[in-house]
């Protein structure tokens, strides 16, 4: 069984006053100690999966939520609030995409993560360990960084003491959103050995939401990837990125920049991706997708296992070059 | 002549209050960096979290005051002025933000948020027409026209920060100041947003500040590129000659820590030591306790920022002077 089981997760939100769905059918598995990368371009659904996930999205913008979420077993839309305490902090721990989200600005960085301490590592509440967290995510003068608020703080350190935060308490699932976009390369590189030395520690899964390919490639076991509130492509981290099945997956890796790269334009996949509400009947993908038929635009396609480990939501994929 | 010129900028903040409120340290975040951009031109500028960059980006558009030295916009000091003469002379220089929720007001529509800077220099008037800006904006940072009348709590990430992108170009500036336009979009939308700035750039002589952590972004979108480390300018020269061939020690350990896509856990150099603490800097050049190279004298003289080769000025003892070698 897996730490985290995501079946056929659908979910409404409301906009505007009319429910409008987001989610549609998102299939998860993580296993204890698994580092999973979830992909796709901006807009797909990766923060709403990972928030429904966590069942953080606020009960006033949810209008129904079908399918299940198992966490260790236990149905995470079942939990009573004590159930739903346990399950955030030493369950769960997330770092949001956004910082200025996430972090509480009126309260200095120290208390923050003390208060988190408190709560679910009680034994570990004092300045040393706070101190201590906030120099392994690569912070330094972490006693007088301790007494700084938020805004005192560059971008990159914001993200870092959120990271510190959802760490302190020891989760069982890291859930990463973005983690490292504020970060340049070498700090970056200080935090994923910081991660990957506390999911071999402690058994930590990772659910890592990026668009950064070379990350995925570095750290991560498996990778999912979305598009339209839908997963499209799961596999193995190599497999996914050397051989993509899905025509998107394969788009999505031909517009990556690399260093040494003298072409004009970078490549872009035409067009954008659709928003809830304005999903196209069929294949999602269908209108930008360079191998379309005309079946794809009326049928849609089903999930399934075309190599081990490996499913692909299309009737088509890209044939593997031998 | 130059379209901005920085010379001597610092900013310092107070930290560490006593119990009088009086500052015990100061944090050096800028630290006496001069650089120059010219109409049409883009100057990266790359370095560590917490080297800078943002403040000194805020510090030039003026969202900061400057402990020292001056910024020369289209000529015109805004060091010193403040109110509408620096309103004014502020026109034709816009920030993209690098947190783009802290950026945007939540109670704003899009369409306000994007407007807002159309209305306050009166570009303009008939309403239709400004509506068909906005529209247009819009698609250009790859959103839908319709998104106009939605708030910012409902959309993504990377779509947030498409919007502060479309904010900027709305007043139709001369000079953007991008902190980390890109970094919080994915790959095909990044493509997007990078191939609208050249084209625009192109089209209208835009000038960017373009600040970034990712090299790769960086080398393909810059002419020039400036390495920064605690508060100072390290290398500054071409992006090509600067990725391809950099001269700084701190540059060759950037540029090697740069992840390629595919699987390749490969050897990083991880640079030796604790990244340093712009409350407690280092005596002598900034970077000398995790330079491979450093020697004595690195330790006590800071070193000068000279230029080395034609267009390339590095601030190290041990970088040789390269005048008519090849
Ligand atoms: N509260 C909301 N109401 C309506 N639509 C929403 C809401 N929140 C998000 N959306 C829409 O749902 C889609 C998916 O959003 P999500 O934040 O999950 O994207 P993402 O994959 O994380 O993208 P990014 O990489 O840009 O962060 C987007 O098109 C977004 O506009
Ligand atoms: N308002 C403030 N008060 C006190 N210190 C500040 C303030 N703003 C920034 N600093 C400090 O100035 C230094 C430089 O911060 P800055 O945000 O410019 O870094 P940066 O290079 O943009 O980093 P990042 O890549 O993480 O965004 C940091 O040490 C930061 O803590
Ligand atoms: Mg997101
Ligand atoms: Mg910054």
């Amino acid at each position: 069984m897996s730490l985290l089981e995501v079946d056929q997760l659908s979910v409404d939100l409301v906009a505007q006053g009319a429910p409008v769905r987001v989610l549609d059918r998102v299939e998860l598995a993580i296993d204890a100690g698994q580092v999973h990368a979830l992909v796709g371009e901006s807009g797909s659904g990766k923060s709403l999966t990972a928030l429904s996930v966590a069942r953080l999205l606020p009960d006033t913008l949810t209008r129904r939520v079908a399918g299940t979420v198992r966490f260790d077993g236990e149905d995470v839309y079942g939990l009573d609030p004590a159930g739903l305490r346990r399950l955030r902090g030493r369950g769960v721990g997330y770092v949001f995409q956004e910082p200025s989200t996430a972090l509480n600005p009126v309260m200095r960085i120290g208390t923050q993560i003390r208060e988190m301490l408190q709560l679910h590592r009680p034994k570990e509440a004092t300045d040393a360990v706070v101190w201590r967290w906030l120099e392994r995510v690569g912070i330094p003068s972490p006693d007088i960084r301790a007494r700084q608020y938020p805004h005192e703080l560059s971008g990159g350190m914001q993200q870092r003491v959120m990271l510190a935060l959802a760490l302190s308490a020891q989760p069982r699932l890291l859930i990463a959103d973005e983690p490292t976009t504020a970060l340049d390369v070498t700090i970056q590189a200080q935090v994923l050995d910081l991660i990957q030395s506390l999911q071999r520690e402690l058994g930590m899964a990772v659910l890592l939401i990026t668009h950064n390919f070379g990350l995925v490639g570095e750290i991560a076991d498996r990778v999912s990837v979305m598009y339209a509130g839908q997963v499209v492509e799961r596999g193995p981290v190599s497999a996914v990125l050397n051989a993509p099945r899905h025509p998107y997956t394969a788009a999505l890796l031909g517009s990556v920049p690399r260093l040494g790269d003298v072409r004009e334009s970078l490549v872009v996949i035409p067009g954008t991706v659709p928003s809830p509400g304005h999903w196209p009947g069929g294949c999602r993908f269908h209108p930008r997708c360079s191998r379309a038929t005309p079946g794809c635009a009326t049928d849609q396609p089903a999930w399934r296992e075309i190599a081990p480990e490996s499913w692909v939501r299309c009737p088509y994929p890209v044939e593997v070059q031998s | 002549m130059s379209l901005l010129l920085v010379e001597g900028l610092k900013v310092h903040y107070p930290a560490r209050p006593d119990w009088r409120g009086r500052p015990r340290a100061w944090v050096r975040a800028v630290d006496g960096v001069g650089l120059e951009v010219a109409a049409g031109e883009t100057l990266g500028l790359v370095g560590e979290s917490g080297c800078g960059k943002s403040t000194l980006g805020r510090a030039i558009v003026r969202l900061e005051t400057p402990t020292a030295g001056s910024i020369r916009f289209n000529g015109e000091d805004l060091a010193g002025l403040d109110g509408p003469a620096l309103r004014r002379a502020r026109r034709g220089l816009q920030m993209i933000f690098q947190d783009p929720y802290g950026s945007l007001d939540p109670r704003w529509t899009v369409g306000q948020a994007i407007g807002e800077g159309i209305d306050i220099h009166g570009l303009i008037q008939e309403h239709g027409a400004r509506r068909e800006r906005i529209g247009g904006l819009l698609q250009d940072v790859g959103l839908d026209p319709a998104v106009a009348d939605r708030y910012p709590h409902e959309f993504s990430g990377g779509q947030r920060q498409r919007i502060g992108i479309a904010r900027a170009l709305a007043v139709e500036p001369k000079l953007i100041v991008c902190d980390e336009p890109v970094s919080a979009l994915d790959v095909s939308v990044q493509a997007q947003v990078v191939n609208l700035l050249q084209s625009l750039q192109r089209s209208r002589g835009l000038a960017y500040l373009f600040i970034a952590h990712d090299l790769a972004v960086v080398e393909h979108l810059s002419h020039r590129v400036a390495v920064m480390y605690l508060g100072r300018i390290m290398e500054l020269g071409p992006s090509r000659t600067v990725c391809g061939d950099p001269l700084h020690p701190y540059t060759r350990a950037l540029l090697s820590a740069v992840p390629e896509p595919g699987v390749r856990r490969r050897e990083r150099v991880i640079l030796q030591g604790d990244v340093p603490s712009p409350l407690q800097p280092p005596s002598g050049c900034p970077f000398h306790p995790r330079c491979p190279v450093a020697v004595a004298r690195c330790r006590s003289e800071v070193p000068e920022f000279r230029e080395v080769a034609p267009g390339r000025s590095v601030a190290c003892h041990e970088v040789k002077e390269r005048f008519g070698a090849s």
